[in-house]
């Protein structure tokens, strides 16, 4: 807890030392509230109280009190304003039933449709449409690699979450079969997830971006590879999957060199999940 | 068809069954009793190959499999976020099955979050799931546990359905349904098994509820 307000903190000093590149993107700082705003479950607990809405707003201000306090030493009472009135929207918004949205993703990984109703995902989609919209209004291509990289990161989260061993064992495929069809099911719910997007720059033509939507596919590839590596502990598997994108990054791609290998062991460890 | 043959199975020190030896030559509904942590769940999980232990089961020559057996535990992972529809859809993908001709033997509001089902609608879902394929060899533990009585008449019509073609193994603590349809009954007692006829229910009885020489 103490490091994710570490966090916040140093994030605040470090848009207030450089406020001006930053300060287009000052609205974007209070946009993980909206998400915890509607995900969060104990409001109908809180609605026993009768100033439930102004306990919300003040949690809420103190949620993001950092990055309030860098406007209001940099005097920028009206996006202040904006800010706070939108918070009072979403405090008064009735809240919208999305749990039983019907998505299309093919089933033999369910935690897709299981991300997507926990985390509310569809919510990120107007927003990453909003970014597309920015970045060809402000002439800022790097808001668009931003989208890819929010979308990729989206399709990497069902890959976090486990099967359990029971149905590995229930499907009657081989480990390289079973590890196929994982790897289809990622490869079409990606695509299912990148039309949105796709559509979007289609219709601001922007079609030598689209050229680089193949990227959004290979971070989510390579998370099947490593979740069944590490199958058993879910924290090094999201390490080295951070560590294993991270250098790629910086070190253009030359860790792909090592796939087939990451293939194989992920083949081997599914054979020994098998043969419990 | 079918043999089971346990020497011995342990959690760490403590042995939970020894020496047991079943053999069964036709299909039929085999009931499994005991009382609580006697290990009846763990003969189960030992014959489907989810525990490991020192013996061997075999069906028709093959290993039993969890693949190619029906499996359905006391309290089965459902999972809250989905919708019973794609639950279904979801096992039928596990299951491999190519065409999925889909007859639910329990009416289950197919497109409400499983969050919002009771007890025993989520175990009806999964029994759903469950017999989407036909199997060989059904492990029923405990499945009328949460179940109300139209259901559990419902499940039980539908396991004799199975029984015909297919051995049928189901755990309870209700004697009165395993007397009724059971070809023979297994109790598990002092980490061995013991094995009756349906009809020898005061045998089972006594060495249920009495300790010899203790009547």
């Amino acid at each position: 807890m103490s490091l994710i307000v570490l966090f916040y903190l140093v994030t605040a000093v470090i848009v207030f030392i450089n406020y001006e590149s930053f300060r287009n993107y000052m609205p974007l700082l209070f946009l993980d509230v909206i998400a915890y705003h509607l995900q969060r479950r104990d409001i109908e607990i809180l609605k026993l109280k009768k100033n439930y809405k102004t306990i919300l707003f003040t949690e809420y201000i103190i949620y993001s009190f950092p990055f309030y306090l860098v406007l209001l030493l940099k005097k920028e009472f009206f996006v202040i304003v904006a800010i706070l009135s939108f918070k009072i929207v979403l405090i008064n918004a009735p809240r919208l039933n999305l749990k039983t949205i019907k998505y299309p993703f093919n089933l033999f990984n369910i935690h897709w449709h299981i991300s997507f109703r926990r985390y509310r995902l569809i919510y990120v989609f107007p927003f990453l449409i909003a970014l597309i919209y920015v970045a060809i209004s402000h002439k800022n291509e790097n808001l668009i690699f931003l989208v890819f990289l929010i979308l990729s990161f989206i399709a990497c989260i069902p890959s976090f979450e486990r099967e359990s061993i029971e149905e590995i064992n229930i499907n009657p495929f081989g480990a390289k079969k079973y590890l196929l069809y994982q790897l289809k099911n990622v490869f079409i719910n990606t695509f299912y997830i990148v039309i949105p997007i796709a559509l979007t720059l289609c219709f601001f033509q922007q079609w030598e971006k689209l050229l680089f939507v193949i990227i959004v596919f290979i971070p989510p590839v390579l998370n099947v590879f490593f979740k069944y590596i590490y199958f058993d502990n879910t924290i090094i598997h999201q390490i080295i999957f951070v560590l294993f994108i991270v250098s790629n990054i910086f070190m253009f791609g030359v860790l792909l060199l090592f796939v087939p290998f990451i293939y194989k062991k992920a083949i081997e460890k599914l054979n020994t999940i098998k043969a419990c | 068809m079918l043999t089971i043959h346990i020497d011995q199975k342990k959690y760490n020190d403590r042995t939970i069954l020894e020496n047991i030896k079943i053999n069964i030559d036709k299909p039929g509904i085999y009931g499994v009793i005991g009382k609580n942590g006697h290990g009846k769940t763990t003969l189960f999980k030992c014959l489907l190959g989810l525990e490991k232990f020192q013996g061997s089961c075999f069906i028709n020559g093959e290993k039993v499999l969890l693949q190619n057996a029906g499996w359905v535990p006391t309290e089965p992972t459902i999972y809250d976020e989905l919708i019973a529809k794609e639950f279904y859809d979801f096992y039928a993908h596990l299951l491999d099955l190519k065409a999925i001709t889909f007859h639910s033997i329990f009416d289950v509001p197919e497109n409400q979050l499983i969050r919002e089902f009771s007890t025993g609608m989520k175990k009806k879902t999964y029994l759903n799931a469950v017999f989407q394929k036909e199997f060989l060899i059904y492990v029923l533990d405990e499945p009328f546990n949460g179940l109300d009585l139209e259901s559990n008449f419902l499940l039980m019509s539908y396991i004799r359905e199975l029984s015909k073609t297919s051995i049928v193994f189901i755990s309870s603590h209700i004697l009165e349904i395993l007397y009724k349809d059971c070809d023979r009954i297994f109790l598990l007692k002092n980490k061995r098994i013991h094995e009756f006829e349906k009809t020898e229910f005061l045998e089972i009885e006594e060495e249920l509820f009495f300790e010899k020489g203790i009547k």
